[in-house]
């Protein structure tokens, strides 16, 4: 097995928080799910309950496999089975790495370079996360500590400059039509992020209790999210509702003494995370590989899910439309609970079968 | 070895970047946009544009000697995007919208053509939202291509004129987000500054005048009040800073320079009707105060004119109030997302059943008024 490397749970963290700002706020989500105005900023605390859900399923599989992560776990059983099974999720972490780079896209060439074809800046930037993913675990985990630091810093100063523009009567009365489109949109929303999926394969890779990080990543991103909803809310009202980068809107309004143009720092910050996000994507989807088919080449390996990547990007961001759609497509919500929760408790329950008719 | 395989690698990159497809502009080939006016005239759109002249600053050795920082031009078109087009036509450059200081819209653009307008700068890549927005009393064109005298620029002017609202309280401060957020709303109206340009007294050029604010309806009906009813407007929506009113009292006339105010405003809704308690607090000094006497302050004096003086508030409140509300029913003090936040249920009903706000809802007023200072004169005895 080639060596991956291992991370601690406070660099882990920091990796996930990265990657779920940049699904999340860079981009608004398309309105197939539907929810009243008010009920945005309540979004966080019923997306947290989901992901304490899914995060269940992650603890007891990790309880049951002895931190192993699933695929390694059936690998001793059927090398089919853990073959198969490391297609599919390296598969699915190269759609999550290929709608994260089409939406990056969409955020460069709305904001910063409209007239400019940018296939080529898009190969240079995938170049460079196939050689960051190389590294290893440890080099992203090491990146993203530093650069969390730096996120944290910049969100903070960003929602701190913006407050004087905040009014109560920008807020919109909550839960008007009950807790259902609630309910329905955060699921909608859980279900749109790689993050705790990525768990089931890097689990080996994570020094420390996974099951704690996770949770704690889970409260924290969830009242973080909060905040930055509420402040959203109270300073853009109904024109922010209406925006496709309702963070970098709120960057735009934001000044601070002689600090006029902090959509710039976010900017660049945000270009890291993308950068972040693939790498460890990439990275993950070398460690399924890995784990499914034993002894792997590291870098055809890495060339393929660049590859994979590149193609989901371009077949799906020709236009916002196609774009759109492909994000909310309702076969991601089943291919994620499958991936998510199904089939892991299906290995777990199968594996643990198997044990019992060995002992009788 | 592998560093200068990174270095070569980030030198590539850098070169590469040119030949990406990204689009490359010096900073000679931008038009850098100071200012923005519209007008709207025989179904088509004026557009006039003040941006940075850096032809003529470039070609001598100080900018100071150039025949102007700015220049100014018109364009036309039958959507606001066709004639922004023009201007690389025009002028050679490619604009650069996200420097813009103000955008103008004359009266009547604003008033037959707001939504139309608009669209272009919330949806635009290059525009930020937090540009200044305002109406020119007559036509944008007379306003940014006023000449404020030699190197001047329009835009740093009109800028300097509506950022003045914190001194006097006395106009509107609408960036462009603040007006779309107030246009998208269900029940407000929006509002901005008035703008109006007259000559100098003593020089030849022209000054900005802010002669009011303009209030505008969801039915593309719109009113002009007052400098004095904009300072009740923006003391109700808590949004005045400092400012000064003139008390006269029977010792005579009293000059209160606000030093701070705050304005909570409550809602309560019951038997189909809502009653909102503005409740205003505002601590003042006394830079002046004429008298026959010329004497000193006392206690008892500063008291009286501090009531005079929340008398005299109250009134410039309930005159906005009647005019904007009350006459015209524009709800220019989010009275309805005050009562949407408290009670839904009410606010949805009002909005099905066509209600209009003002008949049912009632304000009342409380004002209170605090002499901080009275200038370097002692207190006098009473």
């Amino acid at each position: 097995m080639i060596n991956i490397g291992k991370i601690s749970t406070l660099q882990m963290f920091s990796v996930l928080f990265l990657c779920r700002i940049i699904s999340l706020f860079t981009f608004m989500l398309p309105s197939a799910a539907y929810i009243p105005e008010g009920d945005r900023i309540l979004t966080a605390l019923p997306v947290m309950l989901f992901e304490i859900l899914y995060s269940a399923v992650i603890i007891f599989t990790l309880k049951r496999t002895g931190n192993n992560g699933i695929i390694g776990h059936i690998r001793d059983k059927s090398a089919t089975v853990s073959k198969i099974l490391a297609v599919i999720y390296t598969l699915s972490f190269i759609w999550f790495a290929g709608i994260g780079t089409a939406r990056f896209e969409l955020f460069i060439s709305t904001v910063m370079f409209p007239n400019s074809d940018l296939y080529f800046m898009i190969i240079i930037l995938l170049a460079a996360c196939f050689y960051a993913s190389l590294k290893g675990i440890e080099a992203i985990g090491r990146a993203s500590s530093i650069l969390f630091f730096i996120l944290g810093i910049s969100v903070i100063f960003i929602l701190v400059s913006v407050m004087e523009e905040f009014r109560y009567e920008n807020l919109s009365p909550v839960l008007t039509e009950g807790f259902s489109p609630l309910l329905k949109f955060s699921f909608y929303v859980s279900v749109r992020a790689a993050e705790l999926l990525t768990l089931h394969i890097t689990a080996p890779h994570i020094n420390g209790n996974i099951g704690k990080m996770a949770i704690k990543w889970i409260v924290a991103f969830s009242l973080v999210s909060t905040v930055i909803l509420l402040v959203m809310s109270g300073v853009t009202g109904e024109y922010g509702n209406d925006q496709i980068f309702p963070l970098y809107t709120l960057t735009v309004i934001a000044k601070f003494g002689i600090f006029e143009r902090l959509d710039d720092i976010l900017t660049g910050v945000w270009v890291l995370c993308s950068f972040i996000q693939v790498s460890f994507l990439i990275n993950t989807g070398i460690t399924a590989l890995n784990q499914g088919f034993g002894k792997i080449k590291k870098i055809p390996a890495a060339l393929l899910i660049t590859a994979g990547i590149l193609t989901v990007y371009l077949l799906t961001s020709q236009t916002v439309a196609v774009f759109s759609e492909a994000v909310s497509s309702r076969i991601v919500d089943v291919v994620f609970i499958i991936l998510m929760a199904a089939i892991p408790l299906a290995v777990t329950i199968f594996t643990k079968k198997e044990k019992k008719e060995r002992t009788i | 070895m592998k560093k200068l395989i990174a270095v070569f690698l980030i030198i590539t990159v850098i070169f590469l970047s040119s030949c990406a497809g990204i689009e490359i502009v010096e900073l000679n080939e931008r038009l850098i946009i100071e200012a923005i006016g519209i007008d709207y005239e025989d179904g088509r759109y004026k557009v006039t544009i003040e941006g940075l002249d850096s032809f003529s600053a470039g070609t001598d050795a100080d900018s100071i000697s150039a025949p102007s920082l700015t220049k100014c031009y018109l364009f036309e078109g039958e959507t606001i995007g066709m004639a922004m087009n023009s201007i690389s036509v025009v002028t050679g450059q490619i604009p650069l919208f996200s420097q813009a200081r103000i955008l103008v819209l004359g009266f009547s653009a604003a008033k037959e053509n707001l939504s139309e307008i608009l669209d272009f700068f919330r949806r635009e890549y290059t525009t930020r939202t937090d540009i200044l927005f305002a109406v020119a009393k007559n036509t944008a064109a007379e306003v940014v291509s006023a000449d404020f005298g030699q190197n001047i620029s329009a835009g740093n002017i009109l800028q300097a004129a509506v950022s003045s609202y914190k001194h006097t309280g006395r106009n509107t401060y609408t960036p462009l987000y603040r007006f779309l957020n107030s246009v998208m709303g269900e029940t407000d109206s929006s509002y901005c500054p008035v703008i109006e340009i007259k000559d100098n007294a003593y020089k030849k050029g022209k000054e900005v005048m802010l002669s009011g604010t303009a209030v505008f309806g969801k039915d593309k009906s719109t009113i002009t009040i007052s400098p004095e009813e904009t300072l009740g407007l923006m003391l109700i929506t808590n949004q005045a800073e400092n400012g000064d009113i003139t008390v006269h009292t029977p010792k005579g006339t009293a000059t209160l320079e606000i030093i701070n105010t705050t304005t909570k405003t409550a809602v309560l809704t019951e038997n189909g009707r809502a009653y909102f308690t503005v409740r205003l607090k505002m601590r003042c000094d006394i830079p002046e105060f004429q008298s026959e006497h010329f004497k000193g302050l006392s206690k008892a004096d500063t008291e009286t004119i501090a009531e005079v003086a929340a008398e005299k508030i109250s009134g410039i409140l309930t005159d906005c109030l009647s005019t904007v509300f009350y006459e015209n029913n524009y709800d220019a003090f989010s009275f309805g997302r005050r009562i949407n936040l408290k009670d839904h249920r009410f606010f949805a009903e009002t909005i099905k059943n066509h209600t209009r706000l003002c008949d049912i809802t009632e304000v009342d007023i409380e004002t209170k008024v605090e002499i901080r200072r009275i200038g370097k004169i002692i207190l006098a005895e009473e």
